[in-house]
């Protein structure tokens, strides 16, 4: 197989079979294009070679288009064709005879026909036509193009957007992340008062102020109702710290920030409470545990 | 044989021609109504071959619009000695589809989608027989074909790959692929022109 210079013509015959396949690889496609091009003989074998394997493509059954995207499709393309005449237009033009007469002296001077001036106007409406129908088509491409770029325009700003939410929702992991670790971090555990199953686990991070409750099992509050949370300090304070409702998991997280002095802290409680809240607890304990 | 004004006269006058070859015929002449009927005589094959190269209907069906927008803007190239209107469309399918599946695994989005594929309906009795024999003749054909001809064949042909490419797929020798190729194709030709070809 020659590497430098053109291929043998016995070289190439060997390959045509892979080329018209388009299976061969980059510079060994181009020498062999090469020779096709100047070979008459592997020109029409490829050509041949590819009618068979055209056949090949039979061999997938056809698969029903869905009714509903069928008839859609079949109409954009329909429409499409119809508004692009242009295409088309010189070949009709062409073929009846008068018509291709006129088309012709476009070209050649009117003079040489005589009545010069009826033939130039003829042959200007021809013009006309042949251009206004290409300007159509170029605008209905363009319209096309033009939705097509509206289309990836719109995407490229959800995509965006969708960034930027996944952004605030890691700053929003990796702050909660820091509430819950590090050594100045206190934990009260908090248990149910009667629903079994209800419990939660609140991270007071007393460097920073934050307070992290993590709830689970937590019933659906009623309709008009919420739970809230409360610290309870040493000197009797209930001082509220936000209310909120679970999951469809019965999951609850809730951050507060709120400084208290280490000491101070006696208790923390869950209450059930209008929705919206309240200033000083009403409702039932849902959740209790005591500050060590 | 180039459409004359009086075919497209004629086939104004005379709508939905059954004929493949007439109503490409139509087409070239500017009918937008013979792309419809175009279409509803292959859509489902050329969906098939799209579905059988890309492996998932959303971007099979982009490409058969692709494919029939094509057939429109080139049907004056399209000539009876250049072998049957399937065979022509099929042809176009399986390049429009090897493309996009080409660009796409140089963006690294190859899919892997299962085939969804739904039974072609509608087709009318006669046009289904001679669908199926078509395909078991082909079939048959590449039967007689080694497994391994067969593969490399398979490969090159649905799936776009080149022989280096195949030669990596397999882990087999690039010479042996290409041996492999050449008597493959060799063969099911031999054995295609055997048997005759219908369109």
């Amino acid at each position: 197989m020659t590497t430098a210079g053109a291929m043998s013509h016995g070289e190439a015959q060997e390959q045509l079979e892979a080329f018209a396949l388009d299976a061969l690889d980059g510079a060994e496609r181009a020498v062999v294009a090469a020779h096709v091009a100047g070979c008459a003989a592997c020109r029409a074998e490829v050509e041949a070679i590819r009618d068979d394997l055209g056949t090949l493509a039979h061999l997938a059954a056809p698969v029903a288009v869905p009714a509903d995207e069928r008839a859609t499709m079949r109409s954009r393309l329909v429409a499409r064709a119809a508004a692009d005449r242009s295409g088309n237009v010189t070949n009709r033009m062409a073929s009846p005879a008068s018509a291709g007469d006129r088309v012709r002296s476009i070209d050649s001077a009117p003079s040489r026909r005589g009545g010069g001036g009826w033939m130039l106007r003829a042959a200007a409406a021809v013009l006309l036509v042949v251009m206004g129908g290409a300007l159509w088509r170029t605008r209905e491409e363009r319209d096309l193009a033009r939705t097509a770029l509206l289309a990836r325009g719109e995407r490229a700003t959800a995509l965006e957007r969708e960034n930027g939410r996944l952004r605030g929702e890691l700053d929003g992991t990796r702050r909660m992340v820091e509430a819950l670790t590090g050594p100045s971090v206190a934990v009260v555990d908090l248990a149910s008062d009667g629903r079994a199953a209800a419990r939660a686990r609140m991270f007071w991070n007393q460097a920073t102020n934050r307070w992290t409750l993590v709830a689970h099992n937590l019933p659906k509050t009623a309709e008009g109702r919420t739970y809230e949370l409360w610290l309870l300090t040493a000197d009797g304070a209930k001082i509220p710290a936000g209310t909120f409702s679970p999951d469809a998991g019965g999951r609850a997280v809730v951050e507060a920030t709120y400084e208290l002095p280490a000491a101070s802290l006696k208790a923390i409680a869950v209450t059930e409470e209008p929705a919206g809240g309240v200033p000083q607890p009403t409702g039932p304990i849902v959740l209790v545990g005591a500050a060590r | 044989m180039k459409p004359t004004a009086a075919d497209a006269a004629y086939l104004h006058v005379h709508p939905e021609p059954e004929a493949p070859d007439a109503i490409v015929r139509a087409m070239a002449g500017g009918d937008e109504r013979a792309l419809g009927a175009l279409y509803d005589r292959y859509a489902d094959a050329v969906h098939g071959v799209a579905l059988r190269v890309l492996r998932d209907g959303t971007l099979a069906r982009e490409v058969v619009e692709e494919v029939f927008w094509q057939a429109w803007r080139q049907a004056s190239r399209w000539s009876p000695e250049r072998g049957g209107v399937s065979t022509w469309l099929l042809t176009i399918a399986r390049s429009r589809a090897l493309d996009r599946r080409r660009a796409l695994s140089r963006r690294g989005e190859e899919s892997s989608t299962p085939l969804d594929a739904l039974p072609a309906e509608g087709a009318d009795a006669s046009r289904a027989v001679e669908d199926a024999d078509l395909r078991r003749m082909l079939q048959e054909a590449l039967d007689t074909l080694p497994a391994e001809q067969r593969d490399a064949l398979s490969l090159a042909y649905w799936e776009g790959l080149t022989q280096v490419e195949i030669a990596e797929r397999t882990g087999q020798p690039l010479g042996t692929v290409k041996t492999r190729m050449r008597l493959a194709l060799r063969k099911l030709r031999e054995r295609l022109s055997e048997t005759g070809r219908t369109s």
